[in-house]
């Protein structure tokens, strides 16, 4: 005769049987007298065990309202939020540091320790990006001889980061400069309403470049463009596959000057969809002062485009189409 | 979900309480632990949140184990004064007759393996087998063999313990 299985007789007890086993095994139990004594016995271990633990209860509780858990829920979230932007404003920081100084010393190296001269400048200014380009056209501090802008047409955030920041038109040897990129296609087109960063086309993650740390590393000025200081940088990469770097210069004024650099198709398919006419639209003149412009320039498969108030824009509208214009 | 959940906090709240304060032994943190508990069932939104609840207060309750006994080993430090003794925790409300048999059943509890006792712990709770299956691991058929040594060992505990009490006063 099968008898009962302790376990199984605490679980029937405890009702965690299904009512067709409890059903069987009462149906043992009463005609087993061994089984059926060691059920009363597990009863009373059982009913002894809860006494027990009923010993180690707390005072009577009292449960708060229900509403005072989800308020202290919604606190919770308020801070968990504030301290994920916080988190993630430091995390942005810290790392746009790290990247920035670090490809500024590789740029440093990479420029003044490789190869000829000649080679070494036509690298580093096919890595001259648009930001400071832009600021050096604008405060005049970069010779009429040396379009910039036609060579900023590589694209690396590691590398855009750290020139959005700091370069200085002087670490570039006249001497060795080779102006050999083609003359430039230079359009200019209108923009609507002001350019928001809200309204990026790329919606990458921007990484804000600390410019004061930077600043305070590098011992250098910051860039300014239409002699602004610019306060803030933004840097966003595209890649692999639209491979295209978009940076945000801040100025102190709160206008912001956005520079694009990517594939022309890419580019340009961004550049139409933020409501201007057309990237190949003729020039125009500006009514308003304030108005956004965006000035393209392509050169081979590649496209910068910057965008900014037309009156912060006008001088370095002008440098490039002069010289972009046929002679020169 | 929010409804369900508030339905649970309000059949489970004390349950939870209980459960806590058999591991952390201390009634105010214990109902600290559990308002925490459903403050983070809110914010996961658990698919069996009963049991959910049960799991996240265990480890709760575990995390504030490790950090009484480093807070007991850096008080150990600057005083020669044994902090958290079983009875040192009844409530000062009881009568001395309920704080030693209370200290007895802490004993007798602390002489389980953890497992026995979690597992012990949460059939008073009132979760299911497989719910207790669930969160500790255990095959289903594993509980109730687990659950029949833990109450035999609890009251065998108890009753030596009574024993060398009565033999120690008499």
């Amino acid at each position: 005769m099968r008898h009962i299985p302790e376990e199984e007789l605490h679980a029937c007890l405890d009702q965690a049987l299904s009512r067709s086993q409890c059903v069987e095994i009462e149906r043992h139990l009463a005609g087993c007298l061994r089984c059926s004594m060691q059920r009363d016995d597990i009863a009373a271990l059982r009913d002894r065990t809860t006494a027990f633990l009923s010993e180690l209860a707390p005072p009577p509780i009292v449960p708060p309202a229900y509403l005072s858990i989800v308020a202290r829920y919604d606190e919770a979230r308020r801070l968990r939020r504030r301290w994920l932007a916080g988190a993630g404003w430091a995390a942005s920081l810290l790392l746009s540091a790290t990247v920035g100084w670090q490809a500024s010393r590789w740029t440093w190296d990479h420029t003044l320790e490789g190869a000829p001269p000649g080679a070494q400048l036509s690298e580093v200014a096919a890595m001259v990006p648009a930001p400071t380009t832009l600021s050096s056209l604008a405060d005049g501090s970069l010779g009429t001889d040396q379009p910039a802008v036609q060579n900023a047409v590589a694209g690396d955030d590691m590398v855009t980061v750290r020139t959005a920041e700091f370069v200085q038109p002087s670490w570039l040897p006249a001497d060795s400069y080779d102006p050999s990129p083609a003359s430039p296609e230079v359009v200019v087109s209108a923009l609507g309403p002001t350019l928001s960063t809200s309204e990026a086309e790329a919606t990458g993650l921007w990484r804000t470049v600390p410019l004061r740390a930077l600043e305070a590393e590098a011992d250098r000025e910051p860039p300014r463009v239409g002699g602004l200081p610019v306060v803030q940088v933004q840097v966003q990469h595209l890649g692999p596959d639209a491979d295209i770097t978009a940076v945000d210069q801040q100025l102190a004024s709160g206008e912001i000057i956005r520079t694009m650099e990517g594939p022309v198709a890419e580019l340009a398919g961004i550049i139409s969809r933020q409501s201007f006419p057309s990237p190949d639209s003729v020039p125009v003149a500006f009514a308003h002062p304030h108005t956004d412009a965006t000035l393209t320039v392509r050169q081979g498969g590649r496209m910068l485009a910057v965008t900014g108030p037309a009156e912060m824009l006008s001088s370095l509208m002008t440098r490039v189409r002069g010289r972009s214009a046929p002679g020169r | 979900m929010t409804d369900d959940l508030e339905q649970l906090y309000r059949t489970t709240y004390a349950s939870v309480v209980r459960f806590l304060f058999r591991k952390v032994w201390d009634a105010d943190r214990a109902q600290d632990l559990a308002q925490e508990v459903f403050i983070r069932a809110m914010a996961h939104r658990p698919e069996k949140p009963r049991a959910w609840i049960f799991a996240v207060a265990a480890n709760l309750a575990r995390d504030e184990a490790r950090a009484a006994v480093r807070r007991k080993r850096h008080l150990t430090l600057l005083k020669d004064d044994p902090v958290g003794s079983p009875t040192r925790m009844a409530s000062a409300h009881e009568t001395v007759e309920h704080d030693e048999r209370m200290a007895q059943v802490q004993l007798a509890l602390n002489t389980l393996t953890p497992r026995d006792r979690e597992v012990l712990l949460l059939w008073d709770a009132g979760l299911s087998y497989p719910e207790i299956a669930e969160q500790t691991g255990l095959a289903v058929g594993a509980v109730g063999t687990t659950l029949a040594r833990a109450r035999k060992r609890l009251v065998d505990a108890y009753d030596q313990q009574h024993k060398q009490d009565h033999a120690a006063h008499s």
